[in-house]
């Protein structure tokens, strides 16, 4: 079965724009528009892949990814942090704030492009190609 | 009191009783009685000189007022200080009476002492206080004039000379408009106020003045008035700096924050091509038309991002007029009422009755409600709760009138907290620019007011407007209008 990569993003066309990319490359996707309900949804589903809007309304992904970092069943999941801000600084807070949180697998800094978007994810899953070798547009 | 011949037992009695000295004299300065106040105060002194007794000394005082009593017969009061019989200095009245046997010849001179001491001392305290106090402290007369002011008052503003105080103060030529001493003469009452005044190196002075009523007359009319006047200027730099360094961080963020938007923005366009790209490759007509509105809807973006910011960007200075608060609350409700009904958001006010106009810049304050009753709808609509409410409250407490948005909705967490008023921070995704909570904060600071607010997630946020009336902006325009202006500036 193909590895399954959950999307939080408040932003719904990013959440269909890097759904679909990935889908066309293979994955199974799932998205999440807001943050509250997250945590259920990644017990449940235990994805193999992560990927993580910094700010959202309610919870911000910061604190989402605290969270997750402590949750027994996703501690070892891969992270992608995506950020409309400086990623390095913001997640440099976090850490700050947080010596003992583990920093996350990866980051991508908005705007993303597809390519570097895959090429990011199917580094942090360790696979050589995509699973179904399609390359994307 | 028992040795001197011109007693009887009544007087005797009487004089010994009394509550201050009372020593008799002969023409040698001889003491020849006294009663028993003067001996708690001098020791037993009969026999003993008056000069020895009063000052310690071992001749006559070359400047007797006694001598000049036995001369011509009149009676003198006059103040002096001396030693007490443990050698304290003593400061008192002394009232001296010619006494004569024949009722001609001046033989003795009765003193009748009062003990002053305590009285010296309140009045050096007093002076003390009123000299070195850290404030501008006057006395004025009902003419407003400064017939005694203190050290700070001196160096600062000059020499009163009797002058006028709104000519020592404030250089004017004539009384001040809201003068809090003549309101104290008018109603015996303390008031405060906040002024701006001129030193005498031509410099402005910020003080807050307190007025109190200090001296009544006969028919317990007010006769004086103290005004005391706590020096604000380097607390007014310091806010004006604040507000200099607020600004120019407003600045930075809007740099930072601005390239944020924009990658959003671009991420939801480079989406767009993608989905309308992989749709023309696949042949999938759903797919090319997802994409071309992903495209609209992020061009769309651009288009909003540019008009807030521009908005944001222009109208340094509000344009105040006398306006009813009570009338841009009601209209900003009727502008929300039908979008919180579409969403199940039940919105109310609460109007404090009798709320003065205020000078405010009606399209601003028009323009700050409406943000904030938009986002407390947004955060209604965040939150699966049934109950979901709106309300909007206008107070006036103690001169500050409040607007005050409460809702039920979904609440901040602490980092939202933090970011609230970043530029381009939003919690909306692309239903917002993250410029409504800094335009507003740039509008209510624009009026000297203060925005805050109070949040906790999953119960609900109540954002408050503070706007103290002696800070508010002069009107433009004297007349009070309508604020049917507002729908003018709700377009700016």
């Amino acid at each position: 079965m193909s590895p399954l990569v959950i999307i939080i993003d408040d932003e719904v066309d990013i959440t269909t724009f890097l759904g679909l990319a990935l889908e066309d490359a293979g994955y199974r996707v799932q998205t999440l528009n807001e943050a509250t309900h997250a945590m259920e949804l990644l017990r449940r589903e235990r994805p193999d892949l992560i990927c993580l809007d910094l700010l959202m309304p309610e919870q911000t992904g910061a604190s989402l990814y605290q969270e997750i970092r402590l949750d027994t069943t996703l501690r070892q999941t891969p992270v992608l942090i995506l950020s409309g801000l400086n990623a390095r600084e913001e997640l440099g807070q976090l850490l700050h704030q947080d010596p003992n949180l583990e920093p996350p697998a990866g980051y991508l800094e908005k705007p993303v492009e597809a390519e570097a978007f895959l090429q990011l994810i199917q580094q942090l899953l360790g696979v050589g190609d995509t699973p179904d070798g399609e390359s994307p547009a | 009191m028992n040795g001197f011949a011109w007693r009887d037992n009544q007087a005797a009695t009487l004089l010994e009783e009394m509550p201050c000295g009372v020593v008799i004299i002969d023409s040698n300065w001889c003491i020849v009685d006294h009663n028993r106040a003067f001996a708690d105060v001098y020791g037993e002194s009969v026999g003993k000189p008056c000069y020895t007794v009063y000052k310690d000394r071992g001749t006559p005082c070359a400047d007797c007022v006694a001598r000049d009593t036995f001369a011509d017969g009149k009676q003198r009061i006059l103040e002096e200080s001396g030693k007490d019989r443990h050698g304290q200095t003593i400061h008192y009245l002394a009232q001296l009476t010619p006494l004569s046997e024949d009722g001609k010849q001046v033989t003795h001179v009765a003193a009748i002492t009062t003990d002053l001491t305590a009285t010296k001392r309140l009045q050096r305290e007093y002076q003390t206080l009123f000299e070195k106090v850290p404030c501008f402290v006057t006395v004025l007369n009902r003419d407003r004039r400064v017939v005694k002011a203190n050290e700070m008052f001196r160096r600062t503003f000059g020499e009163p000379r009797g002058e006028f105080c709104y000519r020592l103060f404030k250089q004017r030529r004539t009384e001040c408009e809201d003068c809090p001493a003549a309101k104290t003469f008018s109603d015996g009452l303390s008031h405060t106020s906040q002024h701006i005044g001129t030193a005498c190196d031509g410099s402005p002075k910020h003080y807050v003045v307190s007025t109190a009523a200090l001296v009544r007359g006969e028919s317990d009319d007010i006769t004086h008035v103290i005004e005391m006047c706590l020096d604000v200027t380097d607390m007014v730099k310091l806010e004006e700096e604040k507000l200099v360094a607020e600004r120019l961080a407003a600045v930075g963020q809007t740099v930072a924050g601005l390239s944020h938007g924009i990658k959003n923005i671009m991420t939801g366009l480079e989406g767009g091509m993608y989905v309308t790209a992989t749709g023309l490759k696949k042949g999938d007509h759903s797919r090319i038309e997802r994409g071309w509105e992903m495209l609209e809807r992020n061009m769309g973006r651009i288009s909003e991002l540019a008009r807030d910011l521009l908005s944001f960007s222009r109208g340094d200075q509000p344009n105040p007029q006398l306006i009813d608060p009570a009338q841009i609350v009601k209209e900003v409700t009727a502008l929300y009422e039908e979008l919180a009904a579409q969403n199940d958001i039940t919105m109310s006010i609460q109007i404090q009755a009798d709320i003065q106009p205020a000078s405010m810049d009606p399209g601003g304050i028009h323009d700050c409600l409406a943000n904030l009753v938009s986002n407390a709808c947004d955060a209604c609509k965040l939150t699966h709760d049934s109950e979901r409410k709106v309300t909007i409250r206008l107070i006036e407490e103690s001169t500050v009138i409040a607007f005050e948005v409460s809702d039920t909705g979904c609440g901040m967490d602490n980092d939202v907290k933090q970011r609230a008023f970043t530029s381009f921070f939003t919690t909306k995704g692309s239903g917002g620019t993250g410029l409504g909570l800094l335009t507003t904060r740039k509008i209510v600071q624009q009026h000297g007011g203060e925005i805050s607010f109070n949040s906790t997630p999953g119960v609900g946020t109540t954002f408050r407007l503070s706007f103290p009336r002696k800070r508010l902006p002069n009107p433009a325009a004297a007349e009070t209008t309508d604020t049917k202006g507002a729908d003018n500036a709700s377009t700016r």
